[in-house]
Protein backbone atom coordinates (compact mmCIF):
# COMPACT_ATOMS: atom_id res chain seq x y z
CA UNK A 1 0.00 0.00 0.00
CA UNK A 2 1.32 3.64 -1.05
CA UNK A 3 -0.02 5.75 1.50
CA UNK A 4 -0.12 9.77 0.57
CA UNK A 5 2.69 11.42 2.64
CA UNK A 6 1.95 14.85 3.66
CA UNK A 7 5.18 16.83 3.47
CA UNK A 8 4.97 19.29 6.37
CA UNK A 9 7.73 22.50 5.36
CA UNK A 10 8.73 24.41 8.61
CA UNK A 11 6.29 27.24 10.06
CA UNK A 12 7.97 30.68 8.28
CA UNK A 13 7.82 34.28 9.74
CA UNK A 14 8.43 37.72 7.99
CA UNK A 15 10.03 40.17 9.43
CA UNK A 16 10.40 43.67 8.10
CA UNK A 17 13.62 45.81 8.52
CA UNK A 18 12.98 49.86 8.89
CA UNK A 19 14.22 50.53 4.88
CA UNK A 20 11.07 48.06 4.15
CA UNK A 21 13.51 44.91 3.00
CA UNK A 22 11.21 41.94 3.84
CA UNK A 23 12.91 38.51 4.96
CA UNK A 24 11.29 35.10 5.57
CA UNK A 25 12.97 33.15 8.32
CA UNK A 26 12.29 29.75 9.79
CA UNK A 27 10.34 29.93 12.66
CA UNK A 28 12.72 27.66 14.56
CA UNK A 29 15.52 29.70 13.56
CA UNK A 30 14.47 33.17 14.97
CA UNK A 31 13.11 31.79 18.36
CA UNK A 32 16.81 32.73 19.65
CA UNK A 33 15.25 36.19 19.41
CA UNK A 34 13.17 37.10 22.83
CA UNK A 35 11.65 39.88 20.78
CA UNK A 36 10.55 38.66 18.35
CA UNK A 37 9.60 35.30 20.00
CA UNK A 38 7.23 36.95 22.40
CA UNK A 39 5.80 39.29 19.97
CA UNK A 40 5.00 36.00 17.83
CA UNK A 41 3.62 34.19 20.95
CA UNK A 42 1.44 37.08 22.10
CA UNK A 43 -0.13 37.97 19.08
CA UNK A 44 -1.11 33.91 18.92
CA UNK A 45 0.86 33.47 15.01
CA UNK A 46 1.79 30.21 15.73
CA UNK A 47 -2.26 29.15 15.78
CA UNK A 48 -3.04 30.69 13.13
CA UNK A 49 -3.33 29.16 10.09
CA UNK A 50 -2.43 31.50 7.28
CA UNK A 51 0.18 30.96 4.69
CA UNK A 52 3.24 32.54 4.36
CA UNK A 53 2.61 34.73 1.94
CA UNK A 54 -0.72 36.27 3.92
CA UNK A 55 1.17 36.46 6.87
CA UNK A 56 1.86 40.14 8.46
CA UNK A 57 5.21 41.41 8.34
CA UNK A 58 6.83 41.53 11.94
CA UNK A 59 8.45 45.32 11.71
CA UNK A 60 12.10 45.71 13.23
CA UNK A 61 12.17 49.58 13.07
CA UNK A 62 15.61 49.67 14.58
CA UNK A 63 17.17 47.07 12.08
CA UNK A 64 18.23 47.97 8.62
CA UNK A 65 18.13 45.37 6.04
CA UNK A 66 22.14 44.47 6.07
CA UNK A 67 22.12 44.02 9.71
CA UNK A 68 19.12 41.70 9.52
CA UNK A 69 20.13 39.73 7.22
CA UNK A 70 23.39 39.19 9.19
CA UNK A 71 21.27 38.69 12.80
CA UNK A 72 19.64 36.15 10.67
CA UNK A 73 22.51 34.48 9.34
CA UNK A 74 23.89 34.14 13.04
CA UNK A 75 20.48 33.02 14.10
CA UNK A 76 20.79 29.88 11.64
CA UNK A 77 23.93 28.84 12.37
CA UNK A 78 22.99 28.85 16.36
CA UNK A 79 19.71 27.27 16.06
CA UNK A 80 21.50 24.10 17.29
CA UNK A 81 22.23 25.82 20.30
CA UNK A 82 21.28 24.33 23.80
CA UNK A 83 19.17 27.42 25.74
CA UNK A 84 21.11 29.65 27.97
CA UNK A 85 20.84 29.92 31.37
CA UNK A 86 20.77 33.07 31.88
CA UNK A 87 21.83 33.01 35.62
CA UNK A 88 24.47 30.56 35.10
CA UNK A 89 25.97 32.84 32.48
CA UNK A 90 25.63 35.77 34.79
CA UNK A 91 28.01 33.31 37.45
CA UNK A 92 30.66 32.16 34.89
CA UNK A 93 34.20 33.84 34.76
CA UNK A 94 33.88 36.77 32.63
CA UNK A 95 36.07 35.21 29.75
CA UNK A 96 36.78 36.86 26.21
CA UNK A 97 38.86 34.09 24.31
CA UNK A 98 35.85 31.30 24.11
CA UNK A 99 33.99 32.98 21.14
CA UNK A 100 33.76 29.88 18.63
CA UNK A 101 35.79 30.28 15.39
CA UNK A 102 32.88 30.90 13.09
CA UNK A 103 31.87 33.67 15.16
CA UNK A 104 34.90 35.12 15.50
CA UNK A 105 34.84 35.35 11.66
CA UNK A 106 31.59 36.18 11.29
CA UNK A 107 32.23 39.19 13.36
CA UNK A 108 35.46 40.24 11.76
CA UNK A 109 33.92 43.15 9.98
CA UNK A 110 33.63 46.90 10.15
CA UNK A 111 33.29 48.70 13.77
CA UNK A 112 30.42 50.72 12.44
CA UNK A 113 28.56 46.73 11.06
CA UNK A 114 29.69 45.43 14.69
CA UNK A 115 27.97 48.02 16.45
CA UNK A 116 24.82 48.10 14.24
CA UNK A 117 24.78 44.47 14.78
CA UNK A 118 25.08 45.00 18.94
CA UNK A 119 22.50 47.38 19.40
CA UNK A 120 20.26 44.84 17.00
CA UNK A 121 20.95 42.25 19.22
CA UNK A 122 20.20 44.22 22.60
CA UNK A 123 16.60 45.38 20.59
CA UNK A 124 15.78 41.77 19.71
CA UNK A 125 16.95 40.21 22.32
CA UNK A 126 19.23 37.81 21.29
CA UNK A 127 21.63 37.25 24.37
CA UNK A 128 24.36 34.80 22.38
CA UNK A 129 24.81 37.04 19.81
CA UNK A 130 25.43 40.34 21.85
CA UNK A 131 27.79 38.31 24.22
CA UNK A 132 30.12 37.60 21.65
CA UNK A 133 29.95 40.93 19.94
CA UNK A 134 30.76 42.84 23.33
CA UNK A 135 33.16 39.78 23.78
CA UNK A 136 35.02 41.23 20.16
CA UNK A 137 34.49 44.73 21.52
CA UNK A 138 36.79 43.51 24.80
CA UNK A 139 39.00 41.97 22.86
CA UNK A 140 39.82 45.09 20.74
CA UNK A 141 40.34 47.56 23.86
CA UNK A 142 42.53 44.61 25.79
CA UNK A 143 46.08 46.31 25.73
CA UNK A 144 45.68 48.98 24.71
CA UNK A 145 46.81 52.40 25.76
CA UNK A 146 43.72 55.11 25.98
CA UNK A 147 45.63 57.15 23.20
CA UNK A 148 44.97 53.71 21.14
CA UNK A 149 41.89 53.24 22.65
CA UNK A 150 40.83 56.67 21.38
CA UNK A 151 42.26 56.12 17.82
CA UNK A 152 40.77 52.57 17.02
CA UNK A 153 36.89 53.79 18.32
CA UNK A 154 37.63 57.41 16.63
CA UNK A 155 37.24 58.73 20.24
CA UNK A 156 37.18 62.47 20.68
CA UNK A 157 39.17 63.75 24.04
CA UNK A 158 36.26 66.22 25.34
CA UNK A 159 38.59 66.19 29.11
CA UNK A 160 39.71 69.40 30.14
CA UNK A 161 43.47 69.27 31.03
CA UNK A 162 42.64 69.06 34.76
CA UNK A 163 40.47 66.29 34.02
CA UNK A 164 42.89 64.65 31.92
CA UNK A 165 45.77 64.92 34.55
CA UNK A 166 43.65 63.29 37.13
CA UNK A 167 43.55 60.24 34.91
CA UNK A 168 46.45 60.42 33.95
CA UNK A 169 48.19 59.98 37.90
CA UNK A 170 44.96 57.72 38.50
CA UNK A 171 45.82 55.28 35.32
CA UNK A 172 49.49 55.81 36.16
CA UNK A 173 49.91 53.04 38.93
CA UNK A 174 48.41 50.27 36.96
CA UNK A 175 50.36 51.00 33.66
CA UNK A 176 53.54 48.55 32.39
CA UNK B 1 28.24 30.20 5.69
CA UNK B 2 31.63 31.28 6.70
CA UNK B 3 32.67 31.26 3.53
CA UNK B 4 30.30 34.15 2.84
CA UNK B 5 31.99 36.07 5.72
CA UNK B 6 35.08 35.32 4.30
CA UNK B 7 34.08 37.16 0.89
CA UNK B 8 33.62 39.93 3.01
CA UNK B 9 30.00 40.52 2.39
CA UNK B 10 29.54 42.27 5.23
CA UNK B 11 33.07 43.57 5.56
CA UNK B 12 32.00 47.14 3.98
CA UNK B 13 28.46 46.96 4.06
CA UNK B 14 25.74 48.59 6.26
CA UNK B 15 24.71 51.98 5.58
CA UNK B 16 24.79 52.30 10.02
CA UNK B 17 27.57 54.69 10.88
CA UNK B 18 27.46 53.35 14.70
CA UNK B 19 29.91 54.02 17.39
CA UNK B 20 31.32 52.58 20.32
CA UNK B 21 29.36 56.20 21.74
CA UNK B 22 26.48 55.59 20.16
CA UNK B 23 25.66 52.09 22.19
CA UNK B 24 23.51 52.47 25.48
CA UNK B 25 25.23 52.46 28.52
CA UNK B 26 24.29 49.62 29.75
CA UNK B 27 25.90 47.83 26.31
CA UNK B 28 29.25 49.77 27.55
CA UNK B 29 29.28 48.33 30.89
CA UNK B 30 28.63 44.90 29.28
CA UNK B 31 31.51 45.08 27.34
CA UNK B 32 33.84 46.87 30.25
CA UNK B 33 32.62 44.29 32.25
CA UNK B 34 34.65 41.18 30.56
CA UNK B 35 37.99 43.61 30.78
CA UNK B 36 40.37 43.52 33.92
CA UNK B 37 40.21 46.44 35.85
CA UNK B 38 43.60 47.68 34.69
CA UNK B 39 41.86 47.64 31.05
CA UNK B 40 39.01 49.04 31.99
CA UNK B 41 40.57 52.16 33.68
CA UNK B 42 42.07 52.53 30.83
CA UNK B 43 38.69 52.94 28.74
CA UNK B 44 38.07 56.60 30.26
CA UNK B 45 39.53 58.28 27.70
CA UNK B 46 36.37 60.08 27.54
CA UNK B 47 33.75 62.12 29.52
CA UNK B 48 30.81 59.12 28.92
CA UNK B 49 33.13 56.30 29.42
CA UNK B 50 34.38 57.98 32.27
CA UNK B 51 31.08 58.34 34.27
CA UNK B 52 29.83 55.20 32.77
CA UNK B 53 32.89 52.81 34.30
CA UNK B 54 33.36 54.57 37.59
CA UNK B 55 29.56 54.20 38.37
CA UNK B 56 29.78 50.60 37.39
CA UNK B 57 29.88 47.99 40.80
CA UNK B 58 31.56 44.87 40.88
CA UNK B 59 29.34 41.38 40.01
CA UNK B 60 30.38 39.97 43.46
CA UNK B 61 30.55 36.08 41.91
CA UNK B 62 32.32 36.78 38.86
CA UNK B 63 34.85 39.66 39.97
CA UNK B 64 38.18 39.69 39.75
CA UNK B 65 40.52 38.40 42.17
CA UNK B 66 43.37 39.56 43.53
CA UNK B 67 44.73 36.62 46.01
CA UNK B 68 47.66 38.29 47.90
CA UNK B 69 47.35 42.32 48.46
CA UNK B 70 48.86 44.70 50.97
CA UNK B 71 48.06 47.65 51.34
CA UNK B 72 49.97 50.02 52.96
CA UNK B 73 49.08 53.90 53.94
CA UNK B 74 51.39 56.16 55.34
CA UNK B 75 50.48 57.41 58.84
CA UNK B 76 49.79 60.93 57.35
CA UNK B 77 46.77 62.64 57.05
CA UNK B 78 48.22 65.07 54.57
CA UNK B 79 49.09 62.82 52.09
CA UNK B 80 47.73 59.68 50.72
CA UNK B 81 50.07 56.87 49.67
CA UNK B 82 49.14 53.56 49.18
CA UNK B 83 51.17 50.47 47.96
CA UNK B 84 50.09 47.23 46.20
CA UNK B 85 53.01 45.39 46.61
CA UNK B 86 53.89 42.70 44.11
CA UNK B 87 52.59 40.25 45.22
CA UNK B 88 48.77 41.08 43.66
CA UNK B 89 48.69 40.75 39.64
CA UNK B 90 50.53 43.79 39.48
CA UNK B 91 53.98 45.73 40.42
CA UNK B 92 54.42 47.87 43.30
CA UNK B 93 52.98 50.97 42.48
CA UNK B 94 51.25 53.25 44.33
CA UNK B 95 47.95 55.20 44.28
CA UNK B 96 47.59 59.00 43.53
CA UNK B 97 49.03 61.21 46.82
CA UNK B 98 46.37 63.58 46.97
CA UNK B 99 43.62 61.83 49.77
CA UNK B 100 40.98 62.52 47.58
CA UNK B 101 41.54 60.85 44.19
CA UNK B 102 43.40 58.29 46.25
CA UNK B 103 40.14 57.12 47.81
CA UNK B 104 38.58 57.88 44.64
CA UNK B 105 40.72 55.00 42.96
CA UNK B 106 40.27 52.63 45.99
CA UNK B 107 36.92 52.85 45.57
CA UNK B 108 37.08 51.65 41.85
CA UNK B 109 39.10 48.82 42.87
CA UNK B 110 37.30 47.94 45.73
CA UNK B 111 34.28 47.90 43.11
CA UNK B 112 35.78 45.89 40.54
CA UNK B 113 38.19 42.93 42.52
CA UNK B 114 37.53 40.93 45.28
CA UNK B 115 40.52 40.61 47.94
CA UNK B 116 42.19 37.41 48.62
CA UNK B 117 44.42 37.96 51.69
CA UNK B 118 44.39 41.35 52.31
CA UNK B 119 47.08 42.82 54.72
CA UNK B 120 46.08 46.23 55.18
CA UNK B 121 48.18 49.01 56.98
CA UNK B 122 46.70 51.90 57.91
CA UNK B 123 46.84 55.07 60.57
CA UNK B 124 43.33 55.07 62.18
CA UNK B 125 43.15 58.19 63.14
CA UNK B 126 43.30 59.59 59.72
CA UNK B 127 40.22 60.69 58.45
CA UNK B 128 40.61 59.66 54.99
CA UNK B 129 42.24 56.27 55.78
CA UNK B 130 39.40 55.38 58.01
CA UNK B 131 36.65 56.58 54.95
CA UNK B 132 39.17 54.12 53.01
CA UNK B 133 37.98 51.41 55.50
CA UNK B 134 34.53 52.22 54.91
CA UNK B 135 34.67 51.90 51.38
CA UNK B 136 36.96 48.24 51.88
CA UNK B 137 34.16 47.29 53.82
CA UNK B 138 32.14 46.43 50.83
CA UNK B 139 34.84 44.86 49.30
CA UNK B 140 34.81 41.17 49.95
CA UNK B 141 37.68 40.25 51.97
CA UNK B 142 38.06 36.46 52.82
CA UNK B 143 40.95 36.92 54.95
CA UNK B 144 42.28 40.12 56.64
CA UNK B 145 45.33 41.35 58.34
CA UNK B 146 45.02 44.23 60.35
CA UNK B 147 47.71 46.62 61.47
CA UNK B 148 47.81 49.57 62.60
CA UNK B 149 50.47 51.36 61.37
CA UNK B 150 51.22 53.60 64.18
CA UNK B 151 53.98 52.24 66.06
CA UNK B 152 55.05 54.74 67.89
CA UNK B 153 54.99 53.33 71.40
CA UNK B 154 54.40 56.67 72.79
CA UNK B 155 52.12 58.37 71.45
CA UNK B 156 48.94 58.56 73.24
CA UNK B 157 45.57 56.80 72.84
CA UNK B 158 43.57 58.92 70.81
CA UNK B 159 39.99 59.64 71.99
CA UNK B 160 39.02 58.36 68.19
CA UNK B 161 40.15 55.05 69.14
CA UNK B 162 36.61 53.74 69.79
CA UNK B 163 35.89 54.71 66.70
CA UNK B 164 38.86 52.29 65.04
CA UNK B 165 37.76 49.02 67.25
CA UNK B 166 33.84 50.08 65.28
CA UNK B 167 35.56 49.76 62.26
CA UNK B 168 37.38 46.71 62.32
CA UNK B 169 34.59 45.03 64.33
CA UNK B 170 32.62 46.14 61.37
CA UNK B 171 35.59 45.04 58.80
CA UNK B 172 36.00 41.54 60.84
CA UNK B 173 31.93 40.93 60.55
CA UNK B 174 32.91 40.48 56.82
CA UNK B 175 35.96 38.76 57.04
CA UNK B 176 37.83 35.42 58.27
CA UNK B 177 40.38 37.23 60.14
CA UNK B 178 44.00 35.80 60.05
CA UNK B 179 45.92 38.10 61.75
CA UNK B 180 45.49 41.28 63.71
CA UNK B 181 48.54 43.15 64.54
CA UNK B 182 47.61 46.33 66.49
CA UNK B 183 50.20 48.03 67.65
CA UNK B 184 49.20 50.45 70.56
CA UNK B 185 51.11 52.06 73.38
CA UNK B 186 48.22 51.02 75.81
CA UNK B 187 44.73 49.73 75.68
CA UNK B 188 41.85 50.66 78.08
CA UNK B 189 39.77 48.55 79.07
CA UNK B 190 36.58 49.71 76.72
CA UNK B 191 39.15 48.33 73.75
CA UNK B 192 40.74 45.24 75.37
CA UNK B 193 36.47 44.04 76.08
CA UNK B 194 36.14 45.08 72.12
CA UNK B 195 39.37 42.94 71.37
CA UNK B 196 37.72 40.13 73.63
CA UNK B 197 34.86 40.47 71.86
CA UNK B 198 36.34 40.33 68.32
CA UNK B 199 38.58 37.46 69.04
CA UNK B 200 35.32 35.49 70.61
CA UNK B 201 33.19 36.20 67.41
CA UNK B 202 35.85 35.74 64.86
CA UNK B 203 37.95 33.24 63.35
CA UNK B 204 41.63 35.29 64.51
CA UNK B 205 44.55 33.68 63.72
CA UNK B 206 47.12 35.59 65.25
CA UNK B 207 46.90 38.34 67.40
CA UNK B 208 50.15 40.71 68.56
CA UNK B 209 49.66 43.24 71.10
CA UNK B 210 52.20 45.61 71.86
CA UNK B 211 51.71 46.59 75.10
CA UNK B 212 52.75 48.65 78.51
CA UNK B 213 53.73 46.30 80.97
CA UNK B 214 51.22 46.93 83.18
CA UNK B 215 48.49 46.30 80.67
CA UNK B 216 50.02 43.17 79.42
CA UNK B 217 49.44 42.21 83.17
CA UNK B 218 45.78 43.15 82.79
CA UNK B 219 45.53 41.53 79.46
CA UNK B 220 47.23 38.33 80.85
CA UNK B 221 44.90 38.41 83.75
CA UNK B 222 41.76 39.13 82.05
CA UNK B 223 42.37 36.70 78.80
CA UNK B 224 45.33 34.25 80.06
CA UNK B 225 45.27 34.55 83.53
CA UNK B 226 42.84 32.82 86.61
CA UNK B 227 39.90 34.33 84.98
CA UNK B 228 40.14 33.64 81.88
CA UNK B 229 42.39 30.84 81.80
CA UNK B 230 41.99 30.02 78.07
CA UNK B 231 42.59 32.31 74.80
CA UNK B 232 41.61 31.69 71.99
CA UNK B 233 43.79 31.87 68.83
CA UNK B 234 42.39 30.95 65.77
CA UNK B 235 40.13 27.74 66.60
CA UNK B 236 41.78 26.49 68.76
CA UNK B 237 42.12 27.21 72.87
CA UNK B 238 45.33 27.41 74.04
CA UNK B 239 45.75 27.53 78.29
CA UNK B 240 48.58 29.07 80.02
CA UNK B 241 49.23 30.55 83.23
CA UNK B 242 50.05 33.82 84.18
CA UNK B 243 51.65 36.80 85.32
CA UNK B 244 54.95 37.98 83.61
CA UNK B 245 57.19 35.24 84.85
CA UNK B 246 55.11 32.70 82.42
CA UNK B 247 55.50 35.03 79.66
CA UNK B 248 59.27 33.44 79.48
CA UNK B 249 57.95 30.31 79.88
CA UNK B 250 55.29 29.93 77.52
CA UNK B 251 58.30 31.73 75.23
CA UNK B 252 60.39 28.66 76.38
CA UNK B 253 58.11 26.21 75.66
CA UNK B 254 56.36 27.07 72.75
CA UNK B 255 56.76 23.86 71.60
CA UNK B 256 55.13 22.37 73.84
CA UNK B 257 52.45 24.95 74.61
CA UNK B 258 51.35 24.53 70.63
CA UNK B 259 50.30 28.16 69.07
CA UNK B 260 50.42 30.99 71.75
CA UNK B 261 50.06 34.46 71.52
CA UNK B 262 53.40 35.06 73.10
CA UNK B 263 53.39 38.27 75.50
CA UNK B 264 57.21 38.77 76.56
CA UNK B 265 58.63 40.88 79.70
CA UNK B 266 57.82 44.50 78.69
CA UNK B 267 56.29 43.61 75.85
CA UNK B 268 58.73 45.55 73.64
CA UNK B 269 59.18 41.86 72.03
CA UNK B 270 56.30 40.28 70.79
CA UNK B 271 56.28 37.22 69.18
CA UNK B 272 53.39 35.28 67.06
CA UNK B 273 52.83 32.00 66.04
CA UNK B 274 52.89 28.86 64.52
CA UNK B 275 50.53 26.00 63.87
CA UNK B 276 47.88 28.23 64.44
CA UNK B 277 45.55 26.79 61.59
CA UNK B 278 46.10 28.31 58.69
CA UNK B 279 50.03 27.47 58.44
CA UNK B 280 53.20 27.17 60.08
CA UNK B 281 54.89 30.69 59.70
CA UNK B 282 56.73 31.89 62.44
CA UNK B 283 57.94 35.13 63.09
CA UNK B 284 59.51 36.88 66.07
CA UNK B 285 59.46 41.06 65.90
CA UNK B 286 61.57 42.89 68.57
CA UNK B 287 61.81 46.50 68.75
CA UNK B 288 64.06 46.41 71.66
CA UNK B 289 64.70 43.48 73.71
CA UNK B 290 67.21 41.94 76.64
CA UNK B 291 70.31 39.43 76.11
CA UNK B 292 67.96 36.84 77.21
CA UNK B 293 65.03 37.42 75.57
CA UNK B 294 66.91 37.23 72.08
CA UNK B 295 68.25 34.08 73.24
CA UNK B 296 64.71 32.45 73.71
CA UNK B 297 63.52 33.85 70.51
CA UNK B 298 66.42 32.61 68.65
CA UNK B 299 65.71 29.17 70.44
CA UNK B 300 62.64 28.79 69.17
CA UNK B 301 62.94 29.99 66.12
CA UNK B 302 66.06 27.12 65.78
CA UNK B 303 63.25 24.69 67.57
CA UNK B 304 61.34 25.49 64.55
Amino acid sequence: FLFPIKMTSPRMIKLTSNDDKTFEVERDVIKQSVTVNTLITDLNMDDEDVSVENQMAIPLPNVDAATLEMVITWCKQHREDPPRNEEEEEKKEKRTDDIPEWDKTFLDVEQSVLFALILAANYMDIKGLLDNCCKTVANMIKGKTPDEIRKHFNIKNDFTPEEEEQIRKENAWCED
Amino acid sequence: MGNRLVEGKWREKGSSSASLLDLPNEIIEKIFSHLNFIDRSKCRVNRKLRKIESNMKMEKESGELWEHVQIKCTPSSEKARIEFVPICPYRKELLPESPHLCLEAFERICNSVKFGLLSLSVDFTSKWQLKMLQTLRMATAQLLLIKDHRGNRDSPVRESEHLNFRFIRLLIKRSEVVHINFVCSSLSFEQIFCLREIIRHSTVGRLSLHLTEEMATTVTDRWMGVRYSSFVAGSRIVRTNRHIPIYSRVLRNTKEEGNVLTLHGHLETFVYYKNNGFGHSVKICMEKHSAETLRDAKRILHRM
